[in-house]
């Protein structure tokens, strides 16, 4: 479990730019915690504090899901290496700001930051990086998810709370199509058109030229159990596995 | 594991369980989006013809809530090129199919929640852990099956 995190300033340390750096620290991981886990609480304890070395290693705690503070902890080690390489940093204003904020300690005195995560160290030594956000990706698909805050001023849109990442993703829906927003505020929909995701996690972010939207149907409890023994099958015949294998191997 | 179960061959009541588990929020299962595809091709290669609507019903039911389904996206597709690409350097030749499912656990593993397993019945799969994928790969299982269970609608 990836729970600690550490920062560490080398060179000539001024305790103003430590507490900077301390502070943009504390920024980050909480703009990383409001992205990745909203709604979630974490607490981010410094555990230990190593003046020698101007480190602080810090353990998030979570009130429920520590697969939260996981993925938070590997967030700052991709951030980490995204500075090491000047590389643009994919993820929200807040969290490039607060990133920002730590770089920024870099003046001469300071010579190196190392961002680490469970003995993955990233060595940052010019405060610089690209500002350019990393390029979407899009392709055509579906996204499923359910719909909250339509919106019909200037623009028409809506935000999906899409079934695997559980975060908003902004459909924007074209005026001659206001008919397919009829009914779905609430519901839990399947919207096809152009998704725009993002590069790195490959998370859903925007839906362009929507196609259609369509209302996914409750399904009731143990519906699935129909579909055992749909197909006649009997002892001797292909199994399940060499069929998928066979189909498999063949393309 | 899932044209198994609608097979109703060995094991199927271990398949169910997961499901039951699944459906109580218990545990999660991810499949991707094109297991959709290569269930339905067996199903039709079977009967020979395309399917009847009542199958394709059941079809439908089967792959949705508690099953989450994971979309072989523009960003599943770049992972499997390179981790196809990746497993030719330890000489192991992964089918496209193969890589889409793995690469997609893989994904999974990393963005939205850790996986303890990826289960299949496959043993060209269940080869390639640990050296070529680190999450376990293993049959499906269960500690213990439930002493009565609801018979099959």
């Amino acid at each position: 479990m990836k729970n600690k995190v550490f920062l560490t300033l080398n060179g000539e340390i001024p305790v103003n730019l430590f507490a900077e750096a301390i502070s943009g620290l504390s920024s980050l991981l909480n703009a990383l915690t409001e992205e990745i886990a909203a709604g979630k609480t974490i607490e981010w304890q410094i555990i230990e504090l190593s003046a020698g070395s101007a480190t602080a290693v810090i353990q998030g705690i979570a009130d429920t899901d520590e697969d939260d503070v996981e993925k938070i902890t590997t967030a700052y080690a991709l951030i980490g290496q995204q500075l090491q390489f000047g590389k643009p940093i994919p993820y929200s204003p807040k969290v490039i700001q607060s990133a920002r904020k730590i770089a920024s300690v870099l003046d001469g005195k300071v010579s190196s930051i190392e961002f680490g995560v469970d003995g993955q160290i990233y060595h940052i030594t010019q405060p610089g990086f690209q500002e350019k956000p990393v390029t979407k990706a899009y392709s055509y698909g579906v996204i499923t998810g359910k719909v909250e805050n339509l919106i019909g001023h200037k623009t028409l849109k809506f935000t999906l709370y899409d079934n695997l990442f559980n975060r908003g993703v902004t459909c924007y829906v074209e005026e001659e199509k206001r008919e397919l927003l009829r009914n779905i505020w609430g519901k839990t929909v399947s919207v096809t058109g152009y998704i725009y995701r993002d590069i790195i996690t490959g998370r859903p972010l925007e839906i362009h030229d929507i196609e259609s939207i369509q209302i996914v149907p409750l399904r009731e409890p143990g519906a699935y159990k129909k579909a055992r023994g749909a197909l006649p099958w009997q002892p001797g015949d292909e199994t399940a596995d060499q069929t998928i294998r066979r189909l498999r191997d063949d393309n | 594991m899932f044209l198994r179960y609608i097979n109703n061959e060995s094991e199927s009541s271990i398949i169910e369980e997961l499901m039951r588990r699944a459906e109580s929020n218990q545990i999660n299962i991810f499949t991707s989006t094109i297991t959709i595809a290569e269930v339905t091709h067996a199903a039709q290669e079977r009967n020979q013809s395309a399917l009847n609507s009542d199958v394709e019903s059941v079809l439908q039911n089967l792959f949705g809530p508690p099953i989450k389904l994971v979309d072989y996206s523009i960003t599943i597709g770049y992972e499997t090129r390179n981790f196809i690409r990746t497993a030719m350097t330890h000489s192991k030749k992964i089918k496209p199919i193969d890589g889409i499912h793995l690469t997609t656990a893989s994904w999974i593993d990393r963005y939205i929640v850790r996986l303890d397993e990826f289960n299949t019945y496959d043993q060209e799969l269940k080869s390639l852990y640990p050296n070529i994928i680190p999450i376990e790969i293993i049959e499906p299982h269960v500690d213990q099956l439930p002493l009565f269970s609801n018979p099959v609608p």
